[in-house]
């Protein structure tokens, strides 16, 4: 939800209840790091089964023997090795079939597999882990329905988009005690792109679930007598079917937009959610996308209303949950939204997607590994 | 964090709350807001110029409690510093569209109870 963090004032750490984060510099270096890789089924026979990588490399195939034994007729019998290299994970094709996929690319030889990354193999998906083993048994004791709940809003979660006309990348980190966010974007049509964000007010399993049926709704690329088009209308609808005394006093901001790749604009509406920003290829700045409107949820019958922008060739929308600016620092620095919008026009690096580095730029900027609410930026960049 | 309150006279009760309204710890000041928000008064002031944030949960405790105040014909008001966080949080959520937010608490109070 909306709001902006001050600077510190106490109420730090407490161990086992944050995700931890990718960090660049060398892994391992804090002797309290306990962290561990993981890959974890998103998609595929056993949802949820996490299996820990060590020094010791181990094959994925369709039979032993197999160190991993994946039950999927499109898994070849020695499919991949998975194992790690300096402290980061690594996968390596073996030959198979029907390929490994990193980051939807289809690999050829090896590659290394960044935190948030996933794998697919046949008709599994593999999500790559990089937490503490300490939160991992915490969260696997004490609430596995949480557990289940974040890993059904992760398999709602778009594959990143490398070619065409609009490319995406994202980092969706959840906290332990899973805050809510979620977001999605598809092609209405050859040249319609439709994009969001929310955020429920209400963290844990309610909260995940009632994203998911927030987000079973706006995947839709159609909605009998509502023009999916408009972002007012849609907002409008979702704010009808959504009212938070039907919904255990549950309420959402959302951020959704709809790009004309025609025309270049991009219509949107901001439901109590803060800006998302678009940056010209040029970077001098990013325009805040801004319309004011009430949170879904909290006023039957509001009329929400949309604006428009025009998009420049090569401009990037960040869209992105308050997790990423409300973070209690642990240098004492303060942190807010501008400090944050100030990272989005800093330059790009090569070989690494923009969600990425501006989530490491935060990690180093706050001196945080791990921050207490969801993290979640979305960057769309349109050719 | 904390919550405290005062009734003033028949009509009106003063509620404040200080400290950070964020999840840590919130649960319980949140439910004593929607909780004392129910008294048999007129008016209810919310005084949340000594909060130094305000996060979702208690974004939700002020909008539960402003929805049940107005059903029971009663009146509630904010009272936030401008320029405030806890103002930038309330103007972007749209709570000022549902509760009437006020700079000055003597405005508030003659509003409340108006």
């Amino acid at each position: 939800m909306t709001g902006v963090v001050l600077a510190a004032d106490g109420n730090d750490d407490k161990p086992g209840t944050r995700t931890v984060i990718a960090r660049p510099g060398a892994p391992g270096a804090d002797p309290d790091d306990d962290r561990a890789h993981y890959l974890v089924v998103i998609d595929g026979a056993e949802p949820g089964r996490r299996i820990e990588l060590g020094d010791k490399a181990v094959v994925f195939g369709r039979e032993e023997p197999a160190g991993v034994v994946i039950a999927d007729p499109l898994v070849s019998r020695k499919h991949c090795r998975v194992g790690l290299v300096m402290g980061e994970l690594s996968v390596t094709d073996l030959g198979s079939s029907n390929g490994t996929f990193v980051a939807g690319r289809r690999l050829s030889g090896s590659c290394l597999v960044a935190p948030g990354d996933r794998i697919t193999i046949g008709t599994h998906v593999f999500e790559h882990e990089w937490r503490s083993r300490k939160e991992v048994e915490a969260a696997r004791n004490v609430d596995s329905d949480l557990e289940k709940a974040g890993r059904y809003v992760r398999s709602l979660l778009p594959q990143p988009i490398e070619e065409g006309p609009v490319r995406t990348d994202w980092v969706l980190q959840p906290s332990a005690k899973l805050g809510g966010d979620a977001f999605g974007y598809h092609f209405i049509d050859d040249l319609t792109f439709a994009i969001y964000l929310l955020d429920v007010t209400g963290h844990g399993t309610d909260g995940a679930m009632h994203a998911v049926s927030v987000m079973n709704v706006l995947r839709q690329r159609a909605l009998p007598g509502v023009d999916v088009r408009d972002p007012g209308r849609m907002a409008a609808h979702l704010n009808e079917m959504f009212q938070m005394d039907r919904h255990g006093n549950m309420l959402l901001s959302l951020w959704y937009g709809v790009c004309d790749l025609g025309s270049r604009t991009l219509t949107f509406t901001s439901a109590g959610h803060h800006p998302g920003y678009l940056v010209e290829p040029g970077r001098e700045g990013a325009v805040p996308l801004d319309v004011s409107n009430v949170l879904i949820g909290m006023m039957p019958g509001f009329e929400y209303r949309s604006a428009r922008v025009e998009v420049p060739p090569g401009s990037s929308l960040f869209l992105f949950s308050d997790g990423v600016f409300e973070i209690e620092t642990g240098n004492g620095r303060p942190w807010g939204i501008d400090d944050f919008v100030s990272l989005l026009t800093e330059p790009r690096e090569t070989g690494k997607a923009e969600s990425r580095r501006i989530l490491e730029a935060v990690a180093a900027r706050t001196g945080r590994q791990s921050f207490e609410d969801d993290f979640t930026l979305v960057v769309a960049t349109f050719a | 964090m904390s919550i405290s309150y005062e009734d003033v006279g028949e009509q009106l009760r003063r509620i404040e709350i200080t400290g950070r309204l964020d999840v840590e710890g919130t649960n319980s000041v949140a439910s004593q807001l929607v909780e004392l928000t129910q008294a048999p008064k007129k008016g209810v002031v919310v005084d949340l110029t000594s909060l130094k944030f305000l996060a979702s949960i208690g974004i939700r405790a002020l909008i539960t409690s402003a929805k049940a105040v107005k059903e029971r014909g009663g009146k509630m008001v904010l009272v936030v510093d401008d320029g405030s966080t806890v103002m930038m949080s309330i103007k972007a959520t749209g709570i000022d569209q549902l509760v009437p937010v006020f700079g000055s608490s003597s405005d508030a109070e003659r509003a409340a109870v108006a």
